[in-house]
């Protein structure tokens, strides 16, 4: 194979015939996204949805098959080209295909359980397609240092949670396997809402764990905490002398509530750090210390109801917002954007203006140039537009979607603008990491992606006019092929932005000197292009609402905005049946489901502490104390103040986590919490994290809160004695922690 | 410095003995010495009612009385706690028994030194038999036949409805308590004699968790339309599951055991047909009283008093909530 | 001063230095001082007091009576923190490096670079790639993979890269305590050849051992310390390794360097 990329004749024959079934697994790919979007496969459940609309399970797949296609046929291309890369993309293209091919034929034989016939065709076109791709991945991998599925194991063990990650697989498989409600909405939901807040808490231990201590005293924190806000907004706290206050309105005494977490964090950390007794005995003296104050100082061993103190008539507490703020904030966007804009276009013009003249001058390659530039205009615009209708299509459901709250309708086209401009320039910020300068080896510099984007807008703006075109919400079902074709633009985009990347960086590192091995695929794939997807859909849709938002405001200066604190901290996500049976994407989510605030929450904090620990000097040190107290003291880093500042932070985090729990059930009683940090550090130790300190990681936690969360949904709904839960997580948890350790060994 | 570390121990030593010397007049004098040893403590507002009635019997009764409990739940501990009682050579105890194993030993010295010893609130499972324990008689409610009358008010008010009760559920929070095991034990009699099923589930006294376990629970068992259960806790928890799931009265007939502002709210809301009350606060303050009458004049009832079960339903329940207040319900 | 050779102001100078501790007196009235751009061996039997004099030094210790020069200033070491203030930087043979952490993220511990993200610090970790492999090799180390773990490296090349951070850091004072005890011997002569690198970028250095063969070639001087009282100060071209060996051994001056000595003291 060497030689075909060599040019050598001898070769060909084989080149050509890989070159061939790449292109045919490509145009495959690609009938089935074809074939799912005309509805001739029909995928989940179809009984209330009408044949026009396109339901989640099919947008997966129809997406997944769309890409894969694109991918296989840009690997032929690449083998045609005799292009050295397509090598790795073929050993890639038919790794993924087998597996595919497996799991399509699985589900074909799984699904018997529940449908009466076997989907025969099904079963055949699976494996043949992974009989096929087995013997093409045999031989591609011949003679490659790296095989793919060698370089997924190297990632796995490199990672601290790759016994959580395996468990998860196992106990979703098995569960699934088990009951058919498990993968319900509703099951998922309960999973997810009923473990988010001891996620939260997990967060917390797994910082300070990763520092090498510990804290037992969380449950009684979250329980002092959650004592401490409802009192303070019930009845006030008698004190002594200026200590004592009237009852607050909410912020006030959940902020007053919050230092007292970290008050008794700080407590647990200048216990530690003065005394020098192990975390293990200063915190299980504080578990009972804390507690006690929960039983006895804090009124008085009652349950604490907010019903009690307002009864009724009266509402939950509410936050009220000025909807002069919310509109001064989103103006300011606004001109932020206009002058980044502005200063972008004489860069931009430029490079038009450059392009132009090389092509009059007829240099080979300039056409090409120009023709890259529109490229990337059309496709971030796109990009731009996909968030601005995602926002849009959240925005029109706002009146049903109750997230406190009540918003009216607002013009549509206004909005759009909006609502574009907004997003365009998130997705121009996200594809081009450089703020003022292009540095060599990057596209372009985020002025000029802007100025792109809104040039865009206008563009696109006019296209819709002139062809009469449907984006529209009324009816999002005609605007599916419009949208249909923006987003696979913007993937390809995106696609291609990040490779280019990638394959500049491993220029440099070619240079330098280094064997190209040293950066896998995959893991700069995992910090450049996931983390830019993910930001810009993240930050478009915020920005975008808040464009949105703005708009409707200017309508309604007068009244202020009301939000439910409750509804903020955790409240239930509520969906009507109306939405439910339209809209493009059908996320059929029943009214049962409870799927709470506190999801959002913790995926927020989750990301937060993963930035905060592996990105910054503070989570640097973190690492350092746990790894190695000396050698962090010797480089200068205050050991101690590390540790109290994460028992600081464990015990706040722990406090948001009592907060939100009042927000669930505003009504606690002086046993609240108790036993959580049995619960917490199970999930952490689970997650991958050394209890013994310096290794960890959030996402790892996030596993184990998960696998936890599955177990203890997953046992009830499988009918078994729930009595068992204890035992089976205590099972689970060795288990964990053992194929941690076996991951770990076998990799050095 | 020398010389004060010679003195240290010195004033230790007689602090310690003066502390000892007051303890032991205080004890040596006219007045009565009483003490309640339980499995559950100022952690449990149940406790702090028996607790207030107790207190009120010692103050008409000028006693000294302490209460000897973990202020979590915890039967493992009353071991202890009887030691301490009986350190304190008291004129009497009361106990509860949720597990009689636990505290067998320590009753048995009791009945050698001559204290009377009465049951409260959890009554000894074992009695009538030869492995009783030798206590004198119990003062509570019986939770058999509170259990009975949940099961007998479910089916009569689903009958009413014209609504069959296909399954049933009775979720426990604190498993291998005799007390709450006897509360289902009087349902499930109810349900064998109806042909109905009655399933156990394994909740705690967290309300938020216990929602969890509930939903996932009525996500499995979808008909499962009558619910019992055993406290002020597990009834929020039931509360809280069904705002989340948005479900209406009288979908689950349920009923509950014990009091709380809350479960008088779902009984008027309907979400709960009835309360079981035992009347903690006589627990406190009847075992006080025989306690003192028994020492004093070896007085005793023909059998165990009955505290319950008083039913706290649609037609009572402004009234309860008065006495709430006031601290007596 | 005694038999100094240079005139200018030593870079350390410890003078009457005690150290006790409760009524174990481990120091009693050591002077010790240090040249700039010397490398000195400090040499004693175990339990002889070396330990205990280096961290007085560091900022471990505080000596009991006594005062410490550094650049012929009157310093108050009382911290770790103060030490490293001025420049010393001390490679213990188990703390020097996090062995959990990569190679990169060890050489720049507490003083890592950032790049703005908004209104937030972010590490830029390819610059902590990139310069910390620059950094190493210009003083002779080649890695691998800046990123790769230290706890997957040998002893010797722990101890390379924590020297190699030293010299990048622009340290005054190199402390090494004990650093080839637990290393090969390819891996000894690497260390000792960074510490020539060492020296020959300005840096002094202290090479602590038990093992005079091993720094015998590369020191300019040696005190040796026996009993926690200083039994001399001795130029290599002074001593053979078999004189000092014995001097370790027995705290006795061989007689030979005694009359040298006070041959001196009479010019």
């Amino acid at each position: 194979m060497q030689a075909y990329f060599e040019n050598r004749d001898s070769n060909a024959q084989s080149g050509q015939l890989y070159t061939l079934m790449m292109g045919v697994l490509g145009l495959a790919y690609l009938a089935v996204t074809i074939m799912i979007f005309t509805g001739w496969i029909a995928l989940g459940d179809r009984a209330n949805i009408s044949r026009r609309d396109i339901n989640f399970n099919e947008w997966a797949v129809a997406i997944g098959a769309g890409l894969l296609g694109i991918g296989a046929l840009r690997t032929a291309w690449g083998l045609a080209q005799r292009e050295k890369a397509s090598w790795a993309w073929l050993q890639w293209m038919a790794f993924v295909s087998l597996l595919v091919g497996f799991a399509v034929a699985m589900s074909a034989i799984l699904g018997t359980t529940q449908s009466d016939t076997l989907n025969l065709e099904r079963v055949i076109i699976g494996f043949a397609g992974f009989g096929i791709s087995a013997i093409v991945y045999r031989f591609a991998v011949q003679g490659s240092s790296y095989t793919p599925d060698q370089r997924l194991r190297i990632q796995l063990a490199e990672s601290p949670s790759a016994g959580a990650i395996i468990g998860l697989v196992v106990i979703l498989m098995g569960f699934s396997m088990a009951s058919d409600l498990f993968l319900e909405t509703t099951s998922i939901a309960s999973i997810l809402s009923n473990n988010a807040t001891k996620g939260i808490i997990a967060i917390g231990i797994t910082t300070l764990m990763i520092s090498g201590e510990f804290d037992l005293s969380v449950g009684s924190v979250l329980g002092v905490t959650s004592m401490a806000y409802m009192i303070f907004m019930g009845e006030g706290f008698q004190g002594i002398g200026p200590l004592s206050f009237e009852q607050q309105p909410t912020v006030i005494a959940a902020i007053l509530a919050l230092i007292c977490a970290c008050i008794m964090g700080l407590i647990n950390g200048i216990l530690l750090v003065s005394t020098k007794i192990p975390s293990f005995i200063v915190t299980l003296g504080t578990l009972f210390a804390y507690r006690a104050i929960a039983l006895v100082f804090i009124g008085g061993g009652r349950i604490l109801r907010y019903r009690d103190y307002f009864p009724p008539p009266a509402e939950f507490p509410q936050v009220q917002i000025s909807r002069w703020a919310i509109a001064a904030l989103a103006i300011t966007g606004a001109v932020f954007i206009l002058v980044t804009a502005a200063q972008a276009i004489p860069q931009y013009w430029r490079r038009i203006k450059k392009s132009w003249a090389s092509i009059k001058d007829r240099e080979i390659g300039s056409v090409l140039a120009l023709g890259v530039t529109i490229w990337s205009i059309m496709s971030v615009a796109a990009l731009a537009i996909v968030f601005a209708w995602l926002s849009l299509v959240a925005y029109y459901h706002l009146d049903r979607v109750h997230l406190g709250a009540t918003l009216g309708k607002g013009d549509f086209w206004l909005a759009v603008v909006l609502g574009l401009a907004g997003a365009a320039v998130i997705a121009g910020i996200n594809l081009f990491p450089t703020w003022r300068k292009t540095k060599p080896g990057e596209a372009y510099s985020i002025p000029t992606g802007v100025t792109i984007a809104i040039l865009w807008i206008v563009v696109f703006s006019l296209i819709i006019k002139v062809y009469n075109l449907k984006l529209s919400l009324s009816s999002p079902d005609e605007s599916l092929p419009i949208l249909v074709i923006i987003t696979s633009l913007a993937f390809v985009h995106l696609a291609l932005a990040t490779f280019r990347q990638y394959r500049l960086a491993r220029q440099q590192v070619v240079a330098a000197g280094e064997k190209v091995d040293s950066i896998p695929m995959s893991a700069y794939l995992r910090e450049r292009g996931l983390l830019n997807i993910g930001i810009s859909v993240i930050l478009g849709l915020l920005i975008a609402f808040l464009f949105a938002t703005a708009y409707d405001l200017f309508g309604n200066v007068d009244s202020p905005l009301r939000i439910g604190f409750f509804d903020v901290a955790n409240g239930q996500w509520r969906f009507t049946g109306e939405q439910v049976t339209r809209g493009l994407i059908h996320l059929n989510i029943p009214d049962q489901a409870n799927l709470r605030n506190a999801i959002a929450w913790w995926v927020i904090l989750a990301a937060v502490f993963q930035v905060i620990l592996f990105r910054t000097r503070y989570g640097n040190s973190v690492f350092a104390v746990g790894g190695n107290r000396g050698a962090a003291r010797a480089q200068g880093i205050n050991v101690n103040r590390v540790k109290v500042q994460n028992f600081v932070l464990c015990s706040f985090l722990t406090g948001l986590a009592g907060i939100m729990e009042v927000a669930r059930n505003p009504g606690v009683d002086p046993l609240k919490g108790d036993a959580w940090e049995l619960d917490v550090i199970a999930m952490t130790v689970i997650g991958g994290t050394l209890l013994t300190g310096g290794y960890g990681s959030i996402i790892g936690t996030m596993l184990g809160v998960l696998i936890f969360g599955m177990l203890s949904t997953g046992l009830v709904l499988v009918g078994m004695d729930s009595r068992m839960f204890q035992g089976v997580i205590g099972v689970i948890m060795i288990i964990a922690v053992v194929l941690n350790n076996t991951v770990k060994r076998s990799r050095n | 410095m020398r010389r004060a570390r010679r003195i240290a121990p010195v004033i230790l030593l007689v602090v310690g003995l003066l502390i000892a010397t007051v303890g032991a007049s205080s004890a040596q004098d006219d007045t009565d010495v009483f003490r309640m040893v339980s499995h559950g403590g100022v952690g449990n507002p149940f406790w702090i009612v028996v607790i207030k009635g107790m207190e009120d019997a010692c103050t008409i009764l000028d006693a000294d009385c302490a209460w000897l409990a973990d202020p979590v739940d915890n039967v493992d501990d009353m071991a202890g706690y009887w030691d301490d009682a009986l350190a304190a050579n008291p004129d009497g105890i009361g106990t509860t028994v949720p597990n009689p194993e636990v505290i067998r030993d320590a009753v048995g010295r009791a009945a050698e030194a001559g204290i009377p010893v009465i049951a409260f609130n959890t009554a000894d499972p074992n009695a009538g038999t030869d492995q009783s324990l030798p206590i004198l008689f119990y003062i509570g409610a019986n939770e058999f036949l509170g259990g009975r009358s949940n099961g007998t008010r479910v089916l009569a008010e689903a009958a009413a409805d014209g609504v069959t009760i296909n399954r049933g559920v009775c979720p426990i929070q604190e498993v291998g308590h005799s007390g709450l095991e006897a509360r289902c034990a009087g349902v499930r009699s109810v349900f064998e004699e109806a042909g109905i099923p009655l399933d156990g589930l394994t909740i705690s006294n967290d309300v938020t968790e216990s929602a969890g376990v509930l939903a996932d629970y009525f996500t499995a068992n979808a008909d499962t339309n009558a619910a019992f259960f055993l406290g002020p806790n597990p009834s929020s928890a039931f509360n809280l599951y069904l705002q989340e799931a948005g479900r209406s009265p009288r979908e689950v007939y349920a009923t509950t055991h014990d009091t709380s502002s809350e479960i008088y709210q779902m009984i008027k809301d309907g979400y709960l047909l009835q309360a079981i009350d035992q009347q903690p606060y006589l627990q406190g303050f009847e075992t006080i009283m025989w306690l003192y009458l028994n020492s004093r004049y070896a007085l005793a009832p023909g059998g165990d008093i009955l505290t319950g079960p008083g039913v706290i339903d649609g037609s009572n329940v402004d009234a309860i909530i008065e006495l709430t207040a006031a601290g007596y319900r | 001063m005694g038999n100094r050779r240079s005139n200018d102001t030593p870079l350390v100078d410890m003078r009457g230095i005690f150290k006790f501790f409760g009524r174990v007196q481990a120091i009693r009235g050591i002077d010790f001082h240090v040249d700039r751009q010397e490398i000195v061996g400090l040499l004693g039997d175990n339990g002889a007091g070396k330990s205990t004099l280096i961290k007085t030094l560091t900022g471990f210790h505080t000596p009991t009576r006594g005062q410490i020069y550094f650049e012929g200033r009157p310093v108050n070491i009382d911290s770790p923190f103060v030490a490293r203030e001025l420049g010393i930087e001390t490679v213990y043979q188990d703390l020097a490096l996090v062995p959990l952490m990569s190679i990169a993220r060890n050489f720049w511990l507490g003083q890592e670079p950032t790049k703005r993200f908004g209104p937030f610090r972010l590490l830029d970790d390819e610059k902590m790639g990139e310069e910390a492999r620059k950094a190493l090799a210009d003083v002779g180390i080649t890695i691998r993979n800046p990123h790769e773990e230290v706890g997957t490296m040998s002893g010797g090349e722990r101890q390379s890269i924590a020297i190699g951070r030293a010299v990048y850091f622009g340290k005054k004072l190199l402390i090494l305590d004990e650093p080839t005890s637990a290393l090969s011997v390819g891996e000894t002569r690497k260390v000792l050849e960074y510490t020539r690198t060492a020296k020959a970028r300005g840096m002094s250095v202290i090479f602590i051992t038990h093992n005079i063969g091993q720094i015998h070639q590369i020191a300019d001087r040696f005190t040796v310390i026996s009993h926690g009282t200083k039994v001399g100060d001795f130029y290599k071209d002074e001593v053979d390794e078999e004189e000092v060996a014995s001097m370790v051994m027995t705290g006795e001056v061989p007689e030979r360097l005694r009359i040298i000595r006070e041959e001196e003291m009479m010019v």
